[in-house]
C-alpha cells in the first residue's frame, strides 16, 4: 500500500530523514514511536503529500504522493497534532466537506460523534480543543479512506476519551484499511496497534509486528543480579527487563521499555528483531 | 478520475469555499462599504454643493485598488499557517480547481459585489443633497467622464501581482507584497536606466518609464516613442507579464508543503 524507497527529508540543511526505506501493508494499525524531533511528523507529511522528498520517493496505491492529485487524496485523510476546522457545525462540515470522500458515511459520523458526546448542531469553533479533535478524529473515521493517518491524535484528550478513542479506532480497521498513529505517549496505542514503527537516527530501525516481538522476547520482572538481558532498567521489585525469548512462552510487548531499549542503541536487539520470524527455534 | 478538473468537485468546492469563508467575506465588505459611505456622506452633508465627480472617482479608485489588494492578498492566507493549511491541502480538489475558484473570489466576484455596493451607496449619498441624480446616470457619468477603464486595467495589474504574493508569501501578505512590488518598479526602473545608457553610448542623461524616453544628448532633449505600436507593444507586455505571474502562482499553489 505505502512504498517509501530511499526517501530523504529535511527543513533547511537539518536532514530529518535519510535515505529511508518502508512499505506498510493495509489491514494494519501501525504505531509510529520516535523521540521529540525525531522527524515522526515529517515522515507522516511525506507519506500524505504534504512535504515532497529531496530524493526518493513515496507512493501510496501507486501514487506519487507529493503531486495531491484528488484520486490519491479522497483515498487518504490525515489528522494533524494541531487541527483547525471551519467555523461551522459538524453536521454542516460533514455536509460541506462529506461528498469529497467516496465512501464517507455521513450516519457513522453522527455515531461516532454520539460516541465520542460530541454535539453535531454547535459550531466547531465554540468547542473545546479536546471536542474539536475528537469531532476531527470522527470525521476522519467515518471518510472511511483507505489511509489514515493521524499525528499525536491523543494528546488533548481526556482519560475516558483515550479509551474511547482506542475503542473506536480499533472498530473502523477493515483488510483494506491502513492506519498509521503517531504518539510519544506510548501507552496511548495499548491494545491498539499491531505494528510498531521505530524512527531513529532519520531511519526506521524497527516496523514488526506485535505478535513477532513478543514471539522473540520477553518482557518482565527478573532478579537484580541476572545478568542475562538484552536490556533492563531498575524495578522496584528487581529489574524490567527484556530477554530473549528462547522457549517460545508469550508475554505482552512492554512498549515503553522496547522504545527505550531501542533509542538505547542496543545493536544485538535491532538485530534481533529484523530477522526473519521463527528463525531462533529452527 | 480526472485530476485535473472535475465540474461536479468543482462546484462542491466552490460550495464549501463560500460556506467556510463567506460569513467573513461578507463581513469585509460591510465594513469597507461602512467606511466608503463615511468618507462620501461626511462631504455631501458638510458641502455646499453635490460631492465633486472627482472625489466619488477617488473613492472608487482607493476601494478597487486598495481594498482589492488587501482582499487577495488574504485568499490563500490559511495556507501560510502550518495549523490552517493541512485540511485545505489535503481535501480532494485538484490544484486547478483550488486556483480557479480563489482567482474567482478575488477577481470577477470581487468586481460585481464592490461595484454593485459602491454605486448604491454613491446613489444614496449623492440623493442626499442632489436628488437630481439617478443611478444610472450616475454610472454613465462615472463611465463616459473618468478613465474607469485605466482604473480596470490597474485594478487587474494589482490583483494578479497580489494573487501571487498571497501563496508566496506565508504571513503579512499585504505588506511584503506591497514591498515585493516596490521592490520589483525599483529594479525595472534602474534596469531601464542602465539599458538605455548602453544603447546611447553613454550620450543618455535621462528617461522616463516605460514605453517612451526623454533622452538628454549634448543638452538637446530628444523625445524617443514606438509610435503607432506603442498600444500593442503595452498590451503584449502587460498580458506577458500578467500570465507570467498566473502560471508562477499556479505553480506556487501546486508545490505548497507544510
Amino acid at each position: 500500500m505505502i512504498e517509501i524507497s530511499n526517501l530523504s527529508f529535511g527543513y533547511g540543511k537539518h536532514k530529518l530523514l535519510d535515505n529511508l526505506s518502508l512499505s506498510l501493508k493495509p489491514g494494519l494499525i501501525y504505531g509510529l514511536l520516535g523521540m521529540n524531533g525525531a522527524g515522526k511528523s515529517t515522515l507522516l507529511k511525506n507519506i500524505a503529500g504534504l512535504a515532497t522528498p529531496w530524493s526518493g520517493s513515496c507512493t501510496v496505491n501507486g501514487e506519487i504522493a507529493a503531486r495531491r492529485n484528488p484520486s490519491f487524496l479522497q483515498e487518504l485523510f490525515f489528522v494533524p497534532e494541531e487541527i483547525y476546522l471551519p467555523p461551522v457545525t459538524a453536521k454542516q462540515f460533514a455536509k460541506s466537506t462529506g461528498h469529497f470522500y467516496p465512501k464517507f458515511d455521513s450516519k457513522q459520523f453522527e455515531q461516532l460523534l454520539t460516541d465520542f458526546d460530541i454535539p453535531a448542531d454547535r459550531k466547531l469553533t465554540k468547542l473545546s480543543l479536546g471536542q474539536q479533535k475528537k469531532a476531527y478524529i470522527a470525521f476522519a473515521l467515518a471518510t472511511n479512506t483507505a489511509l489514515v493517518i493521524m499525528d499525536e491524535p491523543t494528546n488533548g484528550l481526556d482519560i475516558p476519551s483515550k479509551a474511547q478513542f482506542r475503542k473506536l479506532v480499533a472498530s473502523v480497521l477493515t483488510d483494506d484499511r491502513c492506519l498509521i498513529i503517531s504518539t510519544h505517549q506510548i501507552r496511548d496505542l495499548d491494545n491498539l496497534i499491531d505494528t510498531v514503527l521505530v524512527l531513529h537516527n532519520n531511519q526506521i530501525v524497527l516496523n514488526q509486528t506485535l505478535d513477532l516481538i513478543s514471539e522473540k522476547l520477553n518482557f518482565g520482572i527478573i532478579q537484580t543480579n541476572s545478568t542475562d538481558y538484552i536490556y533492563a532498567e531498575q524495578h522496584l521489585n528487581g529489574l524490567n527487563a527484556i530477554t530473549k525469548n528462547t522457549d517460545g512462552s508469550f508475554t505482552k510487548v512492554d512498549m515503553e521499555l522496547l522504545f527505550n531499549a531501542i533509542i538505547s542503541n542496543n545493536p544485538n536487539l535491532i538485530t534481533l528483531l529484523n530477522q526473519p520470524g521463527h528463525e531462533q527455534y529452527i | 478520475m480526472n485530476n485535473t478538473f472535475n465540474l461536479k468537485r468543482f462546484s462542491w468546492y466552490f460550495k464549501k469555499h463560500t460556506l467556510d469563508h463567506g460569513r467573513t467575506y461578507v463581513l469585509s465588505l460591510a465594513v469597507a462599504m461602512g467606511i466608503v459611505f463615511l468618507f462620501l456622506a461626511i462631504p455631501a452633508l458638510v458641502g455646499s454643493g453635490p460631492v465633486s465627480d472627482s472625489y466619488q472617482y477617488t473613492m472608487y479608485l482607493v476601494l478597487i485598488w486598495l481594498g482589492g489588494s488587501i482582499f487577495t492578498s488574504t485568499i490563500f492566507a490559511e495556507l501560510g499557517d502550518r495549523k490552517k493549511a493541512i485540511l485545505p491541502l489535503t481535501l480532494p480538489v485538484s490544484h486547478l480547481e483550488k486556483f480557479l475558484v480563489a482567482w474567482l473570489y478575488t477577481f470577477p466576484i470581487f468586481l460585481i459585489s464592490v461595484n454593485a455596493c459602491f454605486f448604491i451607496i454613491d446613489s444614496l449619498v449623492l440623493s442626499i443633497n442632489h436628488p437630481t441624480v439617478t443611478p444610472f446616470k450616475l454610472v454613465h457619468s462615472l463611465i463616459t467622464q473618468s478613465p474607469i477603464v485605466i482604473a480596470l486595467i490597474m485594478f487587474v495589474l494589482f490583483q494578479v501581482f497580489c494573487f501571487w504574493g498571497a501563496i508566496y508569501f506565508k504571513r503579512l501578505h499585504f505588506i511584503k507584497t506591497a514591498f515585493a512590488f516596490f521592490l520589483a518598479l525599483l529594479i525595472v526602473s534602474l534596469l531601464n536606466k542602465v539599458i538605455l545608457w548602453l544603447i546611447s553610448g553613454g550620450k543618455f542623461s535621462s528617461s522616463s518609464l516605460f514605453f517612451e524616453s526623454n533622452i538628454t544628448v549634448n543638452n538637446n532633449n530628444y523625445w524617443l516613442t514606438l509610435g503607432n505600436n506603442i498600444h500593442l507593444v503595452q498590451w503584449v507586455i502587460f498580458g506577458l507579464a500578467q500570465l507570467l505571474l498566473f502560471v508562477s502562482t499556479f505553480y506556487k499553489l501546486k508545490e505548497k508543503q507544510v
